[in-house]
């Protein structure tokens, strides 16, 4: 592509075009350079010196109100920051604290909760982990069944969860439970309860994922104790008060990042392998850039839209679909790039970067998965945009 | 997009929407094409009395001064509606008419809407295949139009329309005709001139054609989504098949992507900053996703699509005619390929 994907349909403002040349500065002379351009997972405790040097800079959490130690920075700011430490490689901190439960506890937490977890959140010394699925509840996340009973002023939990990324590094999850087994809908039985993962009771195990690495744990609750203080919210809100997690988390999962930086690496390392040549590696190369530039436009304008009253309900599963669909074919490009390597587990050196074609492939899937499948995104457009019936009983 | 228009923006949607509903639709451009005629002469008479021919024309040479959002605006809805005139031609001419170093006696004529120029186009740096030397191609409009605006030897011509012009109609009754590039053609332009305003106004033709299949899309995903909330089979409206209701979700984050691409890039010819490449991408994506869009509709509708009497053929029909004309799906899409080859 003859475009710099951060300035090509860019909304900066002036400045914002200040703020992005002073980010772009400090990232070059702070970020450490072993973290950068890491093809296998950077676990928790490698990455906390990087994200103590944000938090000290005050860069931490753009999107938390200042009085809670964020920048209260716009969204735009809020991408040009990710863009940014992106652009050279560079890892970005983990999400579960500062995205998901950060803002929660913000809006729904007391203020003890506050004091006790948010500083931690920030200075990246508590890592979290969001204890939502378990083996029988993933799409249908409602029906969940670990279950929480109030006894005294303590919750004994016991139950299993699943797909925990961090589970085996962190210091606190936030989990949802079913504190009424009875309750119709089912959702409205369902509590949030901010866990110690030192209690006693919970016994930690890691499942390596397909692309190799140790990203997910499972974690079995066994008569926990969970102080009735650690509930966030009240009994039987759990549900709604999941759902405060901020929109702009979409903007920075579903950048158009990956299948920029694929695009780009297929196109080097086709010339070397020869793949350039046939017409059909250059059809497909073509039409994914040409959807690359048509999502990166509906990104923009998403972001431009975020916040106001015109954003669309759409636009979360519409950059879900498009981003996560654009990004695996994009890997699979590259796979085809990479001819006969195309299924090595070793890197390929290119001119100014390595990669490691299968494991990107395999990497991908997850955007189709977690956080809500393709297909729940799609029934979401179906019925709550396109106002499609269902069907009658 | 909506959001994003201006109060004078939003009155123009809203007059364009009225009058385009108002005399538009598919039903109407069957009439005309069972009549025979490619050009919807009331349609046109009202939108050259809105004065939106001279959209793209300077003040200062009679025009309205307007911007590639304002075409946005109006051919969303002459697609949506299938309206059966040269507006994106006329826009054109007008805009190059206007453009032109040396001012046109012609234009405010053209600025009125009679004579009807229609470019027809044939060589390279216009977006299309090469054809044979000395032919040129008239997408539509070809009984309507007294001149065709032709580019020959690097220069760019006004050529009247021979009298022995043979009309080879589309199936949306569309007008088109191949023609000989002649000698009698009066040049407005030469050299580099000709160059740029020629690559400029291949490139207005492609972005207003692909602005018009959105319209077209966004009407027969109206369509399609209509007859599968009302249509019951299995005791079921088909719109409560997950199957069907997965497709139809497809084709509106497609159609979503095309919107914010063409905004932008009409934003971007405004500003300066368009180049070829995203007009390229934009052509041959609209054209992509409008043929799976139509072939989806259709297929929804079941027997009844397959008759001449739904509007959703017609619909299909005009945008064929559409995607062919101004760079179809993979001549735009070789043509983006060659412009971002040397890239890495």
């Amino acid at each position: 592509m003859p475009w710099d994907i951060a300035s090509l349909f860019s909304d900066d403002a002036p400045a914002d075009r200040d703020f992005r040349a002073e980010v772009r500065d400090w990232v070059a002379d702070n970020c450490p350079r072993e973290l950068c351009h890491r093809r296998d997972r950077i676990q928790p405790p490698e990455l906390k010196p990087w994200h103590r040097r944000l938090f000290e800079r005050g860069w931490i959490a753009p999107h938390w109100p200042k009085e809670y130690g964020g920048m209260g920075a716009s969204l735009t700011q809020q991408i040009i920051l990710f863009e940014e430490i992106v652009r050279i490689g560079a890892p970005t901190p983990y999400p579960h604290g500062l995205n998901f439960i950060g803002p929660i506890i913000i809006a729904a937490g007391t203020e003890a909760q506050k004091a006790r977890f948010l500083p931690g959140i920030l200075s990246g010394d508590a890592t979290w982990c969001q204890g939502y699925s378990e083996a029988g509840a993933g799409s249908d996340l409602a029906s969940l069944q670990t279950r929480a009973v109030l006894d005294g002023d303590h919750f004994a939990v016991n139950g299993h969860k699943m797909w925990t990324t961090n589970g085996h590094y962190a210091d606190w999850m936030f989990m949802l439970v079913r504190t009424d087994p009875e309750a119709k809908p089912r959702h409205a039985g369902i509590t949030m309860l901010l866990v110690d993962m030192r209690a006693p009771g919970i016994t930690v195990r890691p499942i390596q994922t397909l692309k190799g690495d140790a990203e997910f744990a499972e974690e079995f609750f066994d008569d926990v104790r969970v102080p009735q203080e650690n509930m966030l919210g009240g009994l039987n809100q759990g549900w709604r008060i999941a759902g405060m997690v901020l929109g702009g988390e979409r903007f920075t999962t579903g950048h158009p990042r990956y299948a920029l930086v694929y695009l780009q690496q297929a196109r080097e390392l086709a010339k070397r392998t020869g793949a350039w040549d046939d017409a059909g590696f250059r059809d497909r190369l073509t039409a994914l850039e040409i959807d690359l530039l048509a999502f990166l436009a509906y990104y923009r304008h998403a972001a431009k839209l975020h916040g106001t009253k015109a954003a669309p309900l759409s636009s979360a599963p519409v950059i879900k679909i498009a981003g996560g669909t654009l990004a695996q074919r994009s890997a699979d490009l590259l796979v085809q790039a990479a001819g006969g390597e195309g299924a090595s587990v070793d890197d390929i050196l290119l001119a100014s970067s390595a990669v490691n074609v299968a494991s990107e492939l395999f990497e991908m899937r997850r955007l189709s998965v977690g956080s809500g499948t393709t297909e729940i995104n799609r029934n979401i457009i179906a019925k709550r945009v396109l106002g499609l019936p269902d069907a009658e009983r | 997009m909506d959001e994003q228009l201006s109060d004078e923006q939003r009155q123009l949607r809203d007059s364009a929407a009225k009058l385009c509903g108002d005399l538009g639709g598919a039903k109407r451009a069957r009439v005309l094409r069972d009549a025979g005629q490619d050009i919807d002469a009331v349609a046109w008479q009202a939108i050259c009395d809105a004065g939106w021919l001279g959209m793209l024309v300077p003040e200062a040479r009679g025009g309205l001064g307007l911007g590639a959002v304002e075409l946005y605006i109006v051919l969303e809805q002459t697609g949506r509606h299938a309206v059966m005139t040269p507006l994106l031609e006329m826009v054109a001419s007008a805009w190059l008419l206007g453009a032109v170093d040396v001012p046109q006696p012609l234009l405010p004529a053209v600025l009125d809407g009679s004579p009807i120029i229609v470019p027809a186009l044939d060589a390279d740096g216009w977006a299309f295949r090469k054809a044979s030397p000395g032919i040129a191609r008239v997408p539509a409009f070809a009984s309507s139009a007294r001149d065709f605006l032709i580019e020959s030897d690097g220069r760019l011509g006004l050529l009247p329309r021979p009298q022995a012009t043979k009309i080879a109609p589309n199936v949306d009754g569309s007008h088109a005709a191949t023609i000989a590039v002649s000698e009698s053609a009066q040049i407005i332009a030469g050299g580099d001139e000709a160059a740029r305003l020629a690559a400029r106004l291949g490139d207005l033709l492609a972005l207003g054609s692909a602005i018009e299949l959105l319209g077209l899309c966004e009407s027969a995903l109206a369509l399609a989504l209509d007859h599968v909330k009302t249509r019951k089979q299995f005791g079921q409206p088909l719109g409560s098949f997950q199957a069907l209701q997965h497709r139809l979700a497809d084709n509106f984050v497609d159609l979503e992507l095309n919107r914010s691409l063409l905004h932008r890039i009409s934003l971007a010819w405004d500003e300066g900053t368009a180049v070829p490449a995203m007009i390229a991408a934009a052509k041959a994506r609209s054209v992509r996703v409008t043929t799976e869009i139509m072939r989806n509709a259709l297929q929804l509708h079941g027997a009844i699509g397959y008759t001449d009497e739904h509007d959703i053929g017609m619909l299909w029909k005009h945008a064929l005619a559409q995607s062919a004309r101004y760079g179809n799906e993979l001549t735009q899409a070789a043509r983006f390929a060659r412009l971002t080859a040397d890239e890495v």
